[in-house]
């Protein structure tokens, strides 16, 4: 009798457990468009990299389109792998900068400047600057003039110093005259100076002096 | 001790405050050994030791170069140049430059010999091409007591990884008058460099003395290979013609050496191929050989792609999951598609006739974890 109680209560137990891993697989990932295009043993441990990001409260939708710009481009998934948890690594550092109210794109774009040389302080310092807009546009453009050839430091100080006026389109205008000006010749420094000094005067101007096209701020001849 | 410190503490501190305020100096040693015929002088072997550096400032460049050349007699030359440029703020396309350098050398135990050199160009500038016409004045010192005159006109252009430019110039030295035709080439590959110039001076009137300007043509070769992040293998091999101007005797020469660099690019002395050289030195165009530009506002925009002799064009990014996108033939080498983005960072690659995916030019790249690059686009 005594037996027969503790194979009844093991059994519920059994079907409990099994109950509960039923339940829990698909909240362990799983991710249905990496599901049949990844390979174990690399899908397991994309799944395992994406539960930590949910558990850090980090986006795994970047962490997915990494895996699958690999698989897209035929890379090993050894290196999937590498690539989904270095991104991991590189939002982690982002969010520690931007703080936990940084939207998916800010993280992302975080992430991209500092691999492209921009330092987690100074985004930090552009967050504080610009604390009611997006930092999504100012820190893509703080990275394409670092990989422009620009300093990181001139370039974090002429982004900084256009933060608290400039709009994304202005940023954008920004780096479009910078590059355009060390493609013609003149150096990533040079270049950034005049177009910074420009861009800081059109935005002092008064608003009489100033007119628009496409977004872009114009001199009078 | 302390009166032949004085001056090179001076010139340290004249130069902090412009590294500091530019944060942009470059600079190289280069160190090589070469066999040299100068024009009236047996070949001989030679090493050669020259360092040089570069500061930019905002509108400002100024660069140094030394050089100590050993031969195998025993006997050396030093020489020593200074150039700036300055450039005015650009008035749409066009923007004035004033130049100047100084140099000095020294053979032997012959007198010392030096120049200045003083002028301005106009240059006209768009994003691919360029062009520029200049006037030099010069006064060289240990030598013939005239006043030279350079009359120069230039164009440019930046193709893929390729700058080509030609340029005429007219010297009026004395009672020497010499034209000089001259192209160069300049291919930036994905591990090396390679340069090249060819020139001829189809028309010199001189007296026919050594270092005087006679017609001939030339031509040079220089190839750079990275061993490092700031160590590069260079050779080259050619000719050049005299230049009386700044002292200069023609001469072939072969020479292969180590070019030591600081951080960033090679500090290049300023010369009048600088625009060009510098215009070149971040191709526009680096992978695919296809431009990207985005067109429209909202949240559907329009992906253009100019490519030449494409048979099919794809695009793929994040904003496609990753799937290949066709694109849609507009003209002989304009492909469009028009697809729904979010305002971000966006990566993006594009394939031409199912080849490999590139990251577009244009734009942003960076190596994507995968043994490729992608390109990187913002939308406002």
């Amino acid at each position: 009798m005594g037996y027969l109680r503790v194979g009844i209560v093991t059994s519920v137990f059994v079907l409990i457990a099994a109950l509960l891993l039923m339940a829990a697989a698909p909240l362990a990932a799983q991710e249905p468009r990496l599901a049949k295009r990844l390979p174990e043993p690399a899908l397991g441990q994309v799944d395992a990299i994406l539960d930590a990001a949910r558990a850090g409260r980090l986006p795994t939708e970047p962490l997915i389109d990494r895996a699958l710009e690999g698989i897209a481009k035929g890379a090993p998934p050894a290196l999937i792998v590498a690539a989904v948890n270095r991104l991991r690594d590189e939002l982690t550092a982002a969010r520690t900068a931007f703080g936990e109210v940084a939207s998916v794109a800010e993280l992302v774009a975080g992430a991209s400047a500092l691999r492209a040389g921009a330092r987690s302080k100074d985004l930090a310092e552009l967050r504080s600057l610009r604390q009611s807009q997006s930092l999504t546009v100012a820190v893509a453009v703080l990275a394409d003039l670092v990989v422009a050839g620009v300093p990181a430091d001139a370039a974090t100080g002429a982004v900084l110093a256009l933060a608290s006026e400039a709009a994304d389109a202005d940023y954008v205008s920004f780096r479009r005259d910078v590059q355009r000006d060390i493609a013609q010749g003149a150096s990533p420094a040079a270049a950034l100076g005049v177009r910074l000094r420009t861009a800081l005067e059109l935005a002092a101007a008064p608003a009489g002096n100033q007119g628009t096209r496409g977004g872009r701020r114009r001199q009078k001849p | 001790m302390t009166g032949r410190r004085r001056p090179a503490l001076a010139v340290v501190a004249w130069l902090i405050p412009f590294g500091f305020l530019a944060g942009q100096v470059s600079g190289t040693l280069n160190s090589s050994v070469s066999i040299i015929e100068y024009d009236g002088f047996l070949a001989a072997k030679a090493v050669v030791v020259a360092p040089a550096f570069r500061v930019d400032a905002e509108r400002f460049s100024f660069g140094a170069q030394g050089s100590w050349t050993g031969f195998e007699t025993g006997r050396g030359v030093f020489q020593a140049n200074a150039a700036m440029g300055w450039f005015s703020k650009p008035r749409g396309a066009v923007r004035l430059e004033l130049i100047g350098s100084a140099g000095v050398s020294k053979y032997a135990n012959q007198p010392s010999s030096g120049h200045l050199v003083g002028g301005g160009r106009a240059h006209l500038t768009g994003d691919r091409a360029g062009a520029w016409v200049g006037l030099t004045v010069a006064r060289p010192f240990g030598g013939a007591d005239v006043v030279p005159v350079e009359l120069v006109a230039a164009g440019w252009t930046v193709r893929r990884r390729v700058t080509l430019l030609g340029s005429i110039t007219s010297t009026w030295f004395g009672r020497s008058r010499y034209l000089d035709l001259l192209g160069a080439l300049r291919w930036s590959g994905p591990g090396f460099e390679l340069e090249g110039r060819l020139g001829v001076r189809p028309w010199a009137r001189a007296s026919g003395e050594v270092g005087d300007p006679v017609e001939s043509g030339y031509g040079e070769v220089t190839a750079t290979a990275p061993l490092g992040q700031r160590l590069a293998f260079t050779v080259g091999a050619g000719s050049y013609p005299a230049d009386p101007v700044r002292g200069v005797l023609s001469a072939k020469y072969l020479t292969a050496g180590l070019q030591l660099r600081t951080r960033g690019r090679a500090a290049r002395t300023i010369t009048s191929f600088d625009a060009t050289k510098l215009a070149g030195g971040r191709p526009a165009n680096r992978g695919a050989g296809a431009s990207l530009e985005l067109a429209g506002v909202g949240a559907e925009r329009t992906f253009r792609v100019r490519v030449d002799g494409a048979q099919a064009v794809e695009l793929i990014g994040d904003f496609t999951d990753w799937v290949a996108i066709p694109m849609v033939r507009r003209r002989a080498d304009l492909w469009e598609v028009t697809l729904g983005v979010t305002p971000g960072i966006h990566r993006v690659n594009v394939r031409r006739d199912g080849q490999r995916w590139l990251a577009p030019d244009g734009i942003r790249s960076e190596r994507d974890d995968f043994g490729g690059e992608v390109g990187l686009v913002v939308v406002p």
